[in-house]
């Protein structure tokens, strides 16, 4: 391998970030750091929870990005009355050609690189956690054979802070699989007359196919060779432990609203995004401040209110810009 | 050609490193230096311990420390490379690549970053890296600063109040000579920085002394009354051993203590304590107040000063007089009371002046008095008056409110021509102005 071969696939990689950056804000206005945060966890090969009022793009957003991505895409709709099998699939009797009859394996929706939990939060616990092995191992077991899922696999999920009726919050083990939980807001007016002026005529954008599925398993692969060193660790540490209510550093926000802080998927998901956002600066290390920019989306979900935190209403993302604030 | 490897590139950055270290150290020891030796300054100017000459060698010390302590307790490269990361907006890069090195990593991904390092940092020169001389602990300098300067500009201990002309300082030697049988006394006088330190030192002492004088003439009168021996058994325990006889006989017994006391002392605890005799029949429990008072007057007859009130009185005018800066044979002196200090016309005749001191000193007595006790506001005062020709009479009794009304009536003919030193007019005036409020508020 020539001395410039790492430089040219971080070339390659952050060509194709850009590409596809383009190519999803040509259909989704006025969102870039969903966007970016969007195609971090894709290179970081980590899943996203989408939050937003509805008609915000979540939707859209992830069906830009399939088409960017050229991956095999499924979007379940969750509703109270899914169930585990209806995402994962289920063994139904069948009969060969000899006219033999078995059991044969279902696949789900979940067997695809790229699946769209619409409104996750609809569903119930059961059918909520039968995404947990997914999310995690990237296999399904019907309880007899596991299943190996095709990488890439992302999951991307939406959700609905408003009209809390009738949904299931999701659990903590399920919020720690995501590595980013994104908020979406709402556009400014600016950004809305442009919608309207995409939305409203005869031809639709569309995004074109820009990435290949090989080619995100390799940037994939690069964006976990970038380097990291030891004080940057240590800052990604100290930022997770201060999410802790016991820990010496926590500012005195989190000693008072926090019950648990951030577990060590947290720390994980924070230095991996920040590989991912510093390999899109061309750099082959990552800085403090790449650490800083990925804190947000990373350890707002991971951190779980006290019954003080609920009954003020603390906003997490309160919690975690004290703890930047607080940890040097 | 080998290229240049990453300690090569860093080890300009990291000489000017340490030079900076070494910098920062020597200002933080300036800073350092600057407060302790500011503190020094100005506790030898307001306290008058510690020279200019320890406040100076307390900052070279401090600095030197600052200095050495850098030079040894240099932070390590690892550190160096991070503030070098930091300063140059480097993100990292050489912090990352030195650790590759270190670690003799040979993947291609730590190659490149390596590169990339000396990239970045070759774009850079180490004049770009300035060291930083102020430290981030900021607050340090402005508190160097004010300290430094509040130490110049300080009154020094011997600035602080007014200085003491060389008579001044002369007579209140004197006093301290002449009363130094009273250790305390004295060495508060040779401490006194103004005249009216040592006046208030003296003033202490003479209430002392009256308070004496008047428990003892009260004793005088308890033993001649109830005719006891000088050197006979204590008043209070021959009261209290004898056996009355007949309450209307000892009635009569202490109503003469009560006149006799009224007329040559008084002390307000027992004259409280006779109040009642006059009204009721003496009970046990009056017999034993009486009784309890005449102790405390013993007791307090025991302890004598070490000079009489008179002797004080004579220092205390002394003292007074020296305040006036008498400079002019024949009885001409500056009225100002501060040394060197011209003003003009305030020209006092000097024959009269003791007598307006020997006047104040009589209201003070009385304003003491006074204050002593409400009921003798209605009582009589031992006083002297002076004549239309200005001769003083011999003393007698007169009202308390008469003899206010006189003496205040001669203060006021003694300030308004100009009798009084400037310095003595409005503590006179205050005087007066309060006795005045207390004959008003008793009058009918």
């Amino acid at each position: 391998m020539s001395d410039n071969a790492v430089e040219a696939r971080v070339d390659r990689f952050v060509d194709a970030y850009s590409a596809a950056r383009d190519e999803i804000e040509g259909v989704i206005v006025g969102q870039t750091e969903v966007v970016d945060g969007v195609l971090t966890a894709i290179f970081a090969a980590g899943h996203v929870l989408l939050e937003g009022v509805p008609g915000l793009g979540k939707t859209s957003l992830v069906r830009a990005l399939a088409d960017v991505l050229r991956l095999d895409f499924k979007r379940v709709q969750f509703t109270p009355d899914l169930m585990p099998s209806d995402v994962t699939g289920t063994r139904v009797l069948v009969e060969s050609s000899e006219g033999r009859r078995e059991f044969q394996f279902q696949k789900g929706p979940l067997f695809a690189n790229l699946v769209l939990a619409d409104e996750i939060n609809r569903a119930s616990p059961r059918t909520q956690s039968s995404l947990l092995e997914a999310m995690q191992e990237r296999s399904v077991s019907d309880g007899v054979t596991t299943y190996e899922l095709d990488a890439p696999f992302f999951v991307m999920a939406t959700q609905n802070p408003l009209d809390m009726e009738g949904t299931y919050p999701l659990p903590e083990a399920q919020l720690d699989r995501f590595l980013f939980k994104l908020l979406v807001p709402f556009p400014s007016a600016g950004t809305l007359a442009t919608i309207l002026e995409r939305t409203t005529s005869n031809e639709p954008p569309h995004a074109a196919p820009i990435l290949e599925r090989d080619a995100i398993i390799e940037y994939q692969r690069l964006v976990r060779e970038v380097l990291i060193a030891s004080p940057v660790r240590d800052y990604v540490i100290r930022l997770t432990l201060a999410t802790h209510p016991h820990c010496d550093h926590a500012p005195e926000s989190v000693r008072e609203y926090v019950a648990y802080g951030a577990s060590p998927r947290g720390a994980q998901a924070l230095e991996l995004s920040a590989k991912g956002r510093a390999l899109m600066d061309r750099r082959l290390n990552v800085d403090f401040e790449d650490v800083r920019a990925v804190a947000l989306p990373a350890l707002r979900h991971r951190v779980l209110l006290n019954f003080e935190g609920s009954a003020e209403r603390v906003v997490p993302d309160t919690l975690v810009t004290d703890v930047l604030e607080s940890v040097q | 050609m080998r290229p240049p490897s990453l300690q090569t590139a860093m080890a300009p950055y990291l000489r000017r490193a340490r030079v900076r270290a070494m910098s920062r150290g020597a200002v933080d020891g300036i800073l350092v230096g600057a407060l302790v030796a500011g503190a020094a300054l100005l506790a030898g100017r307001l306290l008058g311990v510690g020279t200019p000459v320890a406040a100076g060698c307390l900052f070279v010390c401090v600095v030197a420390a600052g200095v050495l302590l850098a030079r040894f307790w240099a932070p390590d490269d690892g550190r160096l490379v991070a503030a070098l990361d930091a300063d140059l907006g480097l993100k990292a890069r050489v912090r990352t690549a030195w650790e590759s090195e270190a670690a003799q990593r040979r993947e291609p991904v730590a190659q490149a970053q390596i590169r990339d390092a000396m990239t970045a940092l070759s774009a850079k020169t180490p004049r770009d890296w300035a060291p930083r001389l102020i430290p981030r602990r900021a607050w340090i300098t402005p508190a160097a600063v004010a300290l430094a300067a509040a130490a110049l500009l300080a009154p020094s201990r011997g600035e602080a109040g007014p200085q003491l002309s060389a008579p001044q300082r002369e007579a209140i030697t004197a006093a301290a000579d002449a009363l130094s049988d009273d250790r305390t006394l004295s060495a508060r006088l040779r401490d006194a920085e103004s005249v009216d330190a040592a006046l208030a030192a003296l003033a202490d002492y003479e209430e002392r002394a009256e308070t004496y004088e008047q428990r003892r003439r009260a004793l005088n009168t308890v033993r001649e009354t109830l005719r006891q021996q000088p050197d006979g058994p204590r008043a209070a325990d021959a009261l209290e051993s004898a056996a009355p006889t007949s309450y209307p006989a000892l009635q009569q017994q202490l109503r003469d203590l009560r006149e006799n006391l009224a007329r040559n002392a008084t002390t307000a605890g027992l004259a409280h304590a006779l109040e009642d005799i006059e009204t009721r029949a003496v009970t046990e429990a009056t017999l034993q107040a009486i009784i309890d008072e005449l102790r405390k007057i013993e007791d307090v007859a025991q302890t004598a000063p070490l000079a009489s009130v008179d002797e004080i009185r004579a220092q205390k005018r002394a003292v007074a007089l020296a305040a006036i800066d008498v400079d002019v044979p024949g009885n001409q002196a500056r009225t100002d009371g501060v040394a060197g200090a011209e003003t003009g016309d305030m020209v006092a005749q000097g024959s009269r002046l003791p007598d307006a001191v020997a006047a104040t000193e009589t209201a003070d007595a009385m304003l003491l008095q006074s204050l002593e006790s409400a009921s003798m506001r209605e009582s009589t005062v031992y006083t002297t008056t002076r004549d239309a020709d200005g001769r003083e009479s011999t003393p007698v009794f007169m009202p308390f409110r008469e003899a206010v009304a006189n003496a205040r009536a001669e203060i006021e003919y003694a300030v308004q021509n100009d009798e009084l030193p400037v310095a003595y007019r409005d503590r006179i005036r205050r005087y007066f102005d309060a006795l005045q409020q207390i004959a008003e508020e008793d009058a009918p």
